[in-house]
Formats: C-alpha cells, structure tokens, sequence
C-alpha cells in the first residue's frame, strides 16, 4: 500500500491542520523506514510477499513505535500528539487489510494477519479507492481552510506517480 | 528477490522521496505564511459595544 500510506497521511493533515505535515509523512511511513533499518541489521527481511516483519510491523510493535513517536510531539498538544500516533497506526491498519498474511500480532506470535489471502485483486482496488478518497477529501479540505495545500494538485500527482510505480514494480 | 541491505537503503529512498515533496506541495498558500501555533487559543472578542 504504498502511496495509500501516503495519501492517509494527507487525510489526517485535515483533522489538525496544525500537526506538522513532515511528521505526518514520516509517521505513516515509519514503519517501512524501520523495516529498512531492520532489513539492514539482518532482523528483518524477505521476499515480495512473503515478508519476514515481525519487529517493524506486528501490532504490538507498531503501538509501541506509535506511542514513542507521537510522544515526540506532545509539546504540540494532544490533539497534534494523537493525529500523529493515528498516522502510524494507519500504516500498520492498512496493511493488515492488503497484505498477505505476514503481519503478526506480536514479534512472537504464530498468527499472521492479512486479509488480502481473502480479497485476492479486491486489495487493489481497496488502495485506489483509499488513494482517491484520502485526496478528494484533503483538496476538498485545503480549498476550504486555505490553511494548507497550497500544491494540492502536486500532492495528489506525486500520490497517482506513486500507485503507478507501485503498479509496474509489484505487479 | 531476496532482500539484502542495499534493498534496504532502497526502501527507506522510496519513501523518502516522495515524503519531501509532499510536505513542500503541503505548504500554507501565499498570504497564509503559517498556521496558527499548536497551543494557542484563539482570540476572544470583546464583550459589550
């Protein structure tokens, strides 16, 4: 769900326009970051899916890289610091319902989640269905507030790059 | 495609990327240079008159 992490990302910006659109971006990516650093230090790893994630993305890890991260933010307010636990649990959310099953609910649990073993080609058009409402809804949102998205039609291009990329590697 | 380190860099590059430019296509629109701080309360009008 590449650029759908993306694009949540751009529909929290529009609950609190006040939290920080870097933190947004970093927070719904944070766990794909964490797998990088992971896949680096040999934790981690994998084939295209078929992915070994257990420290990066099972439930109880992702609360925790949620909670320590939007921590980072309380001085902001609650509401900033909430916005911005909910745009990395958003990934780990997403994820369990495109993936294949290799999300777990803890590092050393036995039971994978991944609804996508169930929807099959439905978990495509479940991203470009989050892709496209996550954007109509935030351009709907900059045009009203004017307090954001001064490049909303460049936002919304990089998301659509973004799923055809995904689309021609992954597919 | 098994994932090696170098995969590794290349996963964090993939986001990355595409993070940084949207947080510049986020910015205020010319005229609203900023939004207001995360803590301030908004300005009370005043009674009477």
């Amino acid at each position: 769900v590449y650029p759908g992490h993306f694009a949540a990302g751009l529909a929290l910006k529009t609950i609190e326009p006040r939290s920080p659109t870097w933190a947004l971006m970093v927070g719904v990516a944070l766990l794909d970051f964490l797998f990088g650093v992971f896949v680096l230090f040999g934790l981690e790893g994998g084939t295209i899916g078929h992915l070994n994630i257990p420290w990066s993305h099972s439930l109880a890890m992702s609360l925790l890289w949620s909670a320590l991260f939007s921590a980072c933010f309380w001085r902001l307010g609650r509401r900033v610091t909430m916005i911005v636990f909910a745009a990395v649990m958003s990934h780990w959310v997403l994820d369990a319902l495109s993936h294949r099953p290799d999300i777990l609910l803890w590092p050393t649990s036995g039971t994978p989640l991944g609804l996508a073993q169930y929807t099959g080609g439905l978990a495509g058009w479940f991203e470009v269905l989050v892709c496209i409402g996550a954007c109509a809804w935030y351009v709907r949102s900059a045009l009203r507030t004017n307090a954001f998205g001064a490049h909303w039609a460049t936002a919304c291009s990089v998301i659509g790059l973004m799923y055809v990329a995904e689309y021609l590697v992954v597919r | 495609m098994t994932l090696d380190w170098i995969n590794g860099l290349a996963n964090i590059a993939q986001f990355a990327i595409p993070a940084a430019i949207l947080v510049w296509a986020d910015r205020p629109p010319a005229g609203n240079s900023s939004t207001p701080p995360a803590n301030r309360q908004p300005a009370r009008a005043p009674n009477g008159s």
